[in-house]
């Protein structure tokens, strides 16, 4: 099940709301647990089994690094079970590394592990915090297997580390405000992944639908920059659901990303886009070797090997790593070489060529693909429009321009930091009703088919 | 106030959301769908193997969503909104201007079976067979679609499917007749299939192929049944902003009459069937005008004193096209592979027909299990 799903949004989520506040406070992690479970095993019963074991793993793995602590080198040992572990389980599900073997154990297929991206790091990131001692390791499998489990993070994070998420279970306000801003927050996102997303998908797919040999330059940027808002909306649309939902219930998750279009700067991008994941990778891949040495050849190194992790975090492909080797070239040499004193217009102008092109990569079906529509986008097939692109300019300009207007935060500035109280207000007073509208849009646009799936990537 | 903004919130979508959910599960809404002409999504049965594999929470939610308090309403309001902002694509469907035309591909099966089943039939069979594969609305008007939608078209799958044809099968093309004609009412706005004008366009070159002089125009009184017919496409659709259809019957008087039309059920009994079923102009598929249900087999006879006997096998884009045909044979035998479910030797020898005509929409002939039950 998923979250714009009419059985979702009208069945799990009023029914989970109103038997997590019918709970007294005591029992009140045990419903989530429950609730989780049931989650889980929609998906399938084998899906909860898994997710029960594998929480169950890393929960050992935690308390076995935190008692060995003495002897570093068991320690080290017990770390890198556990890591090697949950990247294997990892490769397993997102690559095609072991398809064959796969294939002999029907039981696996039955796993769709949905989020696996997502609780792949949370697990990992758990152990190095303990193995630094940064961490305690949690002594109740029911707290730890929430950390895993808790369905509102499960398919598109936010990623939040262990420290905040288990101070959230033992204490967390609950009542009508955090329900509203909850709801108010997760029409937001369903409204994103619906409205706006799976609108711009169907540009992108009409683009990469024709032979690349046969587009027209507009036609690439028109689908390259449906992609990327698609994908923007996509991902955001579903951590809004899931922060919303999570809000609900008392929890206050980070936001996923900060209107990274017009970022001023490819560095800029990097810290408004994906926030908790690109923090995890900096956190345990980068800082490690900045804190040791300032080399700037083995900085650059570990920059782009990180991008290289999250390329092939996203999507374990060819076309993904070369993707993580332009994002981190072109960061470390806009560190190196940029003066930060550049003015914000060329900025703008430059991070959104770079993270255009990158971006061939990111949705091409191969590396060649990929080339040949790079080689499109700056007119290679002798072809500036055609009637394809000015059609869908046409049937497209209002979905394109609401689209760029919400990726951008003139809306969030207009409302929160203009200082004029009567603009404030008015959103304010018409919000709960703007509301019930939005929810009945997306409903409408969901009812045919019932659900609005996962269009891009399988996280 | 930011505090009583929020309740307010939290107390509109909570009541909104616990109404939809209850009116859902409170109103029974029978097992079928009157606006989408469909059968709706049954409560799956419970065993634990389909809870294990999660198939069971996959039909409760089909169940759930055929099921939505307001369904009908949602989709209609959803094609009303998407046919203004954005694309002009409603669940598959185009809206042209004045139109519906479908663009949902499909393609699971296969042409090649499909041929494969009927080249077999062709080979034991003695008497001469004729091949019309007809294309739908959005094969003829498809310069109306945009542009990038791609994949064969259908003029190129019924080429393809003709070139896949045993020599001996004589094809018939009907997709140029219809594309010449095709500033004529020769297919529905809200249905995918023809109308009977553009079964008679073609009905005059078929009837020539089978050795008759084809009936001139002028001698049909047409009588319009009704003009709120809609179709398939809004079926699918539930948008309204395309005018609905006219259903014409083109009566000859002068002609021959049908002396008897006898339906055959599969464990063939038989039962006296409407040439023109004209009651289902009150229900929710028209269409069933022409023939009335579905049926394995029909027999028909005719006042025609030729002692020819033809059989059809075809789909239900041969329903309008059959009453042109009356004028020419004294006994006509219609086949649907559709509703066969064992072979077609249970109903007839094939033998004591000197000709056979195929005549199918491009779309079903995709279905090649139906085939099968030819050569049974």
């Amino acid at each position: 099940m998923i979250f714009s799903s009419l059985t979702f949004i009208y069945a799990f989520f009023p029914v989970s709301l109103g038997l997590y506040h019918l709970t007294p406070t005591k029992y009140k992690n045990i419903m989530l647990f429950i609730l989780s479970s049931i989650f889980c095993g929609m998906q399938s019963l084998y899906f909860l089994a898994f997710m029960l074991v594998y929480s169950a793993f890393n929960f050992f793995i935690g308390i076995a690094i935190e008692r060995t602590s003495r002897f570093k080198i068991l320690s080290v040992f017990m770390l890198l079970i556990g890591i090697v572990s949950d990247a294997l389980v990892f490769l397993l599900f997102k690559s095609k590394l072991f398809d064959k073997a796969i294939e002999e154990m029907n039981i696996i297929t039955l796993i769709v592990p949905i989020g696996i991206s997502f609780f792949t790091l949370s697990a990992i990131g758990n152990m190095i915090d303990i193995f630094k001692q940064k961490n305690k390791a949690e002594r109740n499998f029911l707290s730890f297997s929430l950390f895993i489990m808790f369905f509102p993070k499960l398919p598109m994070g936010p990623l939040v580390n262990y420290r905040r998420f288990s101070s959230m279970l033992k204490k967390r306000e609950n009542g009508m405000l955090e329900i509203g801003r909850g709801m108010g927050i997760f029409v937001k996102g369903l409204a994103k992944k619906v409205l706006l997303a799976d609108n711009l998908y169907l540009i992108y797919s009409a683009v990469h639908s024709m032979n690349v040999s046969d587009l027209s330059a507009l036609s690439t940027w028109i689908g390259t920059i449906s992609y990327m808002l698609c994908l923007y909306f996509s991902l955001s649309g579903i951590s809004d659901m899931g922060i919303g939902i999570a809000r609900c219930f008392g929890f206050r998750l980070p936001q996923s990303f900060n209107y990274p279009s017009f970022s001023m700067g490819i560095n800029d991008f990097s810290l408004r886009w994906h926030i908790p994941v690109l923090r995890w990778f900096r956190r345990y891949i980068v800082r490690p070797v900045y804190k040791k040495t300032s080399n700037v050849f083995l900085v650059s190194i570990s920059v782009i090997s990180a991008w290289i992790l999250i390329g092939l975090w996203y999507d374990f492909s060819l076309n993904m790593l070369v993707w993580g080797v332009i994002m981190g070239i072109s960061i470390m040499i806009e560190r190196i070489f940029v003066n930060p004193k550049t003015l914000k217009a060329t900025s703008i102008f430059y991070t959104f060529f770079v993270i255009s092109f990158a971006s061939a990569f990111f949705f091409g079906d191969n590396l060649l693909y990929s080339v040949h529509y790079l080689l499109a986008m700056i007119g290679g097939n002798n072809n500036i429009a055609d009637t394809v692109s000015f059609y869908l300019l046409k049937s497209y300009v209002v979905v394109l321009l609401i689209g760029i207007y919400a990726a951008t935060d003139l809306f969030r500035n207009l409302t929160e930091r203009s200082g004029k109280k009567t603009i404030k207000s008015f959103v304010r007073i018409v919000s709960p009703v703007a509301s019930v509208i939005l929810l009945a849009i997306c409903t409408a646009v969901i009812s045919f088919s019932g659900e609005s799936e996962m269009l891009l990537l399988n996280m | 106030m930011k505090k009583i903004c929020s309740c307010l919130t939290a107390v509109f979508l909570i009541v909104f959301l616990t109404t939809f959910l209850l009116l859902t599960l409170l109103m029974d809404k029978g097992d079928e769908s009157y606006q989408e002409n469909r059968k709706l999504a049954v409560m799956p049965e419970f065993s634990l193997s389909s809870i294990a594999d999660g198939s069971y929470v996959k039909q409760l939610e089909a169940y759930f969503t055929d099921r939505f308090a307001g369904r009908s309403y949602w989709i209609s309001a959803n094609g009303v909104m998407e046919a203004n902002v954005g694309e002009r694509i409603v669940n598959g469907v185009y809206i042209a201007d004045d139109k519906m035309l479908d663009i949902s591909a499909k393609t699971d099966g296969s042409l090649e079976n499909t041929a494969d089943f009927i080249n077999e039939f062709v080979e034991s069979y003695d008497g001469t067979a004729y091949f019309v594969a007809v294309p739908s609305s959005s094969g003829v008007y498809d310069d109306l679609l945009p542009e990038y939608i791609s994949g064969d078209t259908e003029k190129q799958k019924i080429d393809k499917l003709y070139s896949l044809f045993d020599s001996n099968i004589r094809k018939i093309d009907a997709y140029n007749i219809l594309k010449m004609l095709n500033d004529n009412y020769i297919y529905y706005r809200n249905d995918s299939k023809w109308t009977s004008y553009g079964a008679y366009c073609v009905y005059r070159t078929v009837i020539q192929k089978l050795g008759f002089l084809p009936s001139a125009y002028d001698k049909y009184t047409i009588e319009h049944i009704s003009g709120e017919f809609r179709g398939d496409l809004y079926n699918k659709t539930l948008y309204t902003n395309i005018k609905a259809d006219m259903l014409d019957i083109y009566e000859y008087h002068e002609g021959a009459e049908i002396l008897e039309c006898i339906g055959y059920n599969l464990d063939g009994t038989v039962y006296e069937k409407n040439f023109y079923e004209k009651s289902y102009i009150n229900s929710n598929d028209m269409y069933k005008l022409y023939l009335g249900d579905e049926a394995p087999m029909v027999h028909i006879k005719t006042s025609v004193n030729n002692e020819k006997k033809l059989l059809i096998i075809k789909d239900s884009y041969a329903n309008c096209f059959i009453p042109f045909l009356l004028q020419h044979y004294s006994e006509i035998d219609i086949i649907s592979p559709e509703s066969l479910e064992s072979g077609m030797s249970n109903f007839i020898n094939i033998d004591s027909y000197e000709q056979t005509l195929f005549l199918f929409g491009i779309k079903e002939l995709y279905n090649s299990e139906f085939f099968e039950n030819l050569n049974k």
